[in-house]
């Protein structure tokens, strides 16, 4: 296999899963997204995602204990891997690599 | 809509279809999440604007990645693995070349050469198969007995037999009579200055186009062949007097030994199917006959459709007594039989064809070579692969140390052959494109594309099936052998190769060879026997012969004009003789009578074929007289055969059977 990428939504919600810790879930995950950079994405985008990023071994997930909200159901808990926290911090690298190199003119 | 007044919940309809489609494994959290967003929005705009939404996330979760995952994650690793086989399939194959290349050309070479027979058999093996009901389409055939003695079985039979089949059994939905006019009507139809002799040309009725179930491109199946002199054409004839005029309503003039008068084109038919037994291209209506004081003496090929569900075999039971019905006394030298219309193309025992027929045997034995060819092919890509095996023994050995089940390796080697099964059919199928013309014009077949007279019938799935598990187990035996192949054995470097299945191997490729030099003698054999036939004297001179057709409509003033052309034509340099006959040697003599020595009153005569020529036909054809003298020009009759004390030539043999002594 050739070296994995990352789609933009799949970054995203990676970073997210890695910003929320312990607490990383499908509502929280497309709340966080909403509140810091203000972009709605629907509930199932972000459960497919997660899952996706499991297959590709970047989070994994275990389910975590029943709460008196939602209805009594238990939530699905998603934490980074270190191959997650590898791969976001190579695309970072890359990203500022990258920028170093476009020049910076100053807007007008 | 408010049931629970304290505590709004989402419809509850949409929570069950999410735990229709919904994985088990995924359902709680699912759902969890979606109620928890569900108590969100009601905070957050209303109860009703709340459902409404959580009806629109359920239905955002019904898509594959959700639905399908359950099912498909065990799986994930093995599309891994299959594209990481292809892969190092690829590899292999472009690592060895000339490997690779022999197991390509091999495969492709014989896959083609066995798709080439099976096109041909396919071709052959659906004659008269077209039609919409050919199942309960039947010819009636006649049996003429001398004596007891089976002396004639032909195809055609005579005219009363559809009437009465029609009228007597219930069972009998309609037949169809088709007179051919080869033999004894030899006739040309002209339209203004086209003019052409018709071989194909039939009296037919109405019958045919129901029996057939044959449309008319033009004009009404039910009309167009009931008034007398009426034609219709196919499509073909159609276009060699009109040209893209319309046909229909005009006029053509049908002139012959019998008959001139003008007929008038009252249809159209699509041209008959190649893979068809009968070669009608011109239909004249049979009322057309009537006139004729003889008509009833021209037999006719006649084809009865039975109700579905009837048996042939009960009426076929009922047929002597229809025959005394109608024919009486005469009845015990005739009988008649039924012929599945299938059956006709294949079955070589009757007289009076209106086309060669095929052979069966030939057939099956092309098939047989066929799956010889493919067999062979399939045996050589067996040891080809095995006698490699070694190669492949340390890759096997360091798979399985990192823990390769013999699963997966046996899947390995078989994605390996079937990638090369694939690239070999690719090729094949160029190799038949681009061959299959040439192939048919040799055997003399019409050129039709594979693509487009490829069904899925019966035989074709057998076919298919045939291949598959060749292409499977071809791959599967050195599968298991290589990946049998034990890991520390072969990492110490004290492997040696398998022992077991050398017996088997060995047997294959005595087998194998067997094959390869039997085909290739029956090759050779053929070839050489082909050869000889070709170098037999025929002893008659027919190099630089060219032969022409004399039109068919003769007239009064027919003598005249063929002296004229005759004197003509041998006015040119390039002519060296010129002479005239009734047949060309190598055709089937058509003039057929009784013969005997005039002295021998009491014996009845034998059948002769007699051959009409002029006087040159001895000298043209370089034929070796053995006693006696050519014709001369006095011998000729005058007007008309009979008006004199006429002159023959016998041949060697029929001069034995006449008991002449010539020497």
């Amino acid at each position: 296999m050739g070296k994995e990428y990352l789609g933009e939504l799949e970054e995203l919600i990676l970073t997210v899963v890695g910003i929320l810790q312990e607490d990383a879930y499908g509502n929280a995950v497309i709340k966080e997204i909403k509140s810091q950079v203000n972009r709605v994405v629907s509930l199932a985008a972000a459960h497919v995602t997660l899952y996706r990023l499991e297959d590709k071994g970047y989070v994994k997930s275990r389910v975590g204990g029943a709460t008196k909200t939602r209805g009594g159901r238990r939530k699905r808990i998603f934490t980074i891997t270190s191959a997650g926290l590898a791969m976001l911090r190579a695309m970072k690298e890359d990203r500022i690599q990258l920028w170093k190199l476009v020049p910076q003119l100053k807007s007008s | 809509m408010k049931n629970n007044s304290d505590h709004p919940v989402p419809p509850k309809w949409a929570i069950r279809f999410v735990g229709w489609f919904c994985p088990a494994m995924l359902y709680e959290t699912i759902e969890g999440d979606l109620i928890e967003q569900f108590e969100a929005d009601v905070d957050e705009v209303g109860e009703r604007r709340a459902r409404r939404r959580f009806v629109w996330n359920v239905m955002k979760f019904f898509r594959t990645g959700i639905i399908v995952r359950n099912k498909l994650s065990p799986q994930l690793n093995s599309v891994d693995m299959f594209q990481n086989n292809i892969k190092v399939a690829w590899r292999r194959l472009l690592k060895d070349k000339t490997f690779g290349a022999i197991n390509v050309l091999g495969l492709s070479l014989s896959i083609a050469a066995c798709l080439l027979i099976l096109q041909y058999a396919h071709f052959e093996m659906g004659y008269d198969s077209f039609y919409k009901n050919a199942k309960q389409i039947y010819r009636v055939t006649t049996n003429t007995y001398d004596q007891n003695e089976l002396v004639y079985r032909s195809a055609l039979s005579s005219q009363r037999v559809a009437p009465a089949l029609k009228s007597d059994f219930p069972e009998v939905i309609d037949a169809a009579q088709l007179v051919p006019t080869s033999g004894w009507f030899d006739c040309t139809l002209r339209y203004e200055r086209v003019i052409f002799n018709e071989l194909s040309l039939y009296y037919g009725d109405a019958s045919f186009f129901k029996v057939f179930s044959f449309p008319l491109k033009e004009g009404d199946p039910t009309t167009a062949l009931q008034n007398p002199y009426s034609i219709v054409l196919d499509e073909s004839s159609a276009n060699r007097y009109f040209g893209n005029d319309t046909a229909i309503g005009k006029i053509l003039r049908l002139k012959g030994s019998f008959d001139d008068h003008d007929c008038v084109v009252t249809g159209v038919m699509r041209d008959l199917p190649k893979d068809s037994h009968l070669d009608v291209s011109i239909l004249l209506s049979l009322s057309s006959l009537d006139h004729l004081p003889h008509k009833e003496k021209f037999d006719s090929y006649t084809y009865v459709l039975l109700a579905p569900g009837s048996d042939p075999a009960r009426l076929e039971t009922k047929l002597p007594s229809l025959v005394t019905k109608y024919v009486g006394n005469s009845a015990a030298n005739t009988s008649i039989a039924l012929q599945p219309v299938k059956d006709i193309h294949f079955s070589n025992d009757l007289r009076d064809e209106p086309k060669p027929g095929g052979n069966e045997s030939v057939i099956y034995f092309l098939l047989t070579i066929a799956a010889f060819i493919l067999f062979i092919a399939w045996i050589n890509y067996i040891n080809l692969s095995t006698s490699r095996a070694l190669e492949r023994a340390k890759e096997v050995g360091i798979r399985k140390v990192s823990g390769a089940p013999r699963s997966q390796l046996i899947t390995q080697f078989l994605t390996e052959s079937t990638m090369i099964h694939f690239i070999s059919i690719i090729f094949a199928w160029i190799i038949l494109i681009t061959i299959s013309p040439a192939f048919y014009k040799m055997v003399g077949l019409p050129a039709f594309s594979p693509l487009s007279e490829f069904h899925l019938n019966k035989p074709e799935w057998i076919v298919l099936a045939i291949f598959s598990a060749g292409i499977f187990m071809s791959g599967y035996y050195p599968a298991r052998i290589i990946s049998s192949f034990n890991p520390i054995l072969v990492l110490k470097g004290r492997f040696s190769g398998s022992r077991k299945g050398l017996v088997l191997r060995k047997g294959l490729v005595v087998f194998q060879f067997i094959c390869a030099i039997g085909l290739l003698t029956g090759v050779f054999t053929v070839q050489n026997q082909f050869e000889f036939m070709q170098q037999q004297k025929p002893g008659i001179d027919i190099t630089n012969t060219l032969v022409i057709e004399a039109p068919a409509n003769v007239d009064s003033s027919y003598l005249t004009k063929l002296s004229g052309f005759k004197k003509q034509l041998q006015s040119l340099s390039l002519v060296t003789s010129v002479t005239t006959s009734t047949d060309v040697p190598g055709q089937r003599i058509g003039w057929v009578g009784d013969v005997r020595k005039e002295a021998d009153k009491s014996v009845t005569g034998r059948n002769f074929a007699i051959h009409v020529i002029d006087t040159d036909f001895i000298t043209g054809y370089k034929l070796n007289l053995m006693a006696g003298r050519d014709f001369q020009p006095a011998d000729l009759p005058k007007g008309s055969f009979g008006s004199k004390l006429e002159s023959v030539i016998l041949n060697e043999q029929a001069a034995r059977q006449l008991s002449f002594n010539y020497s």
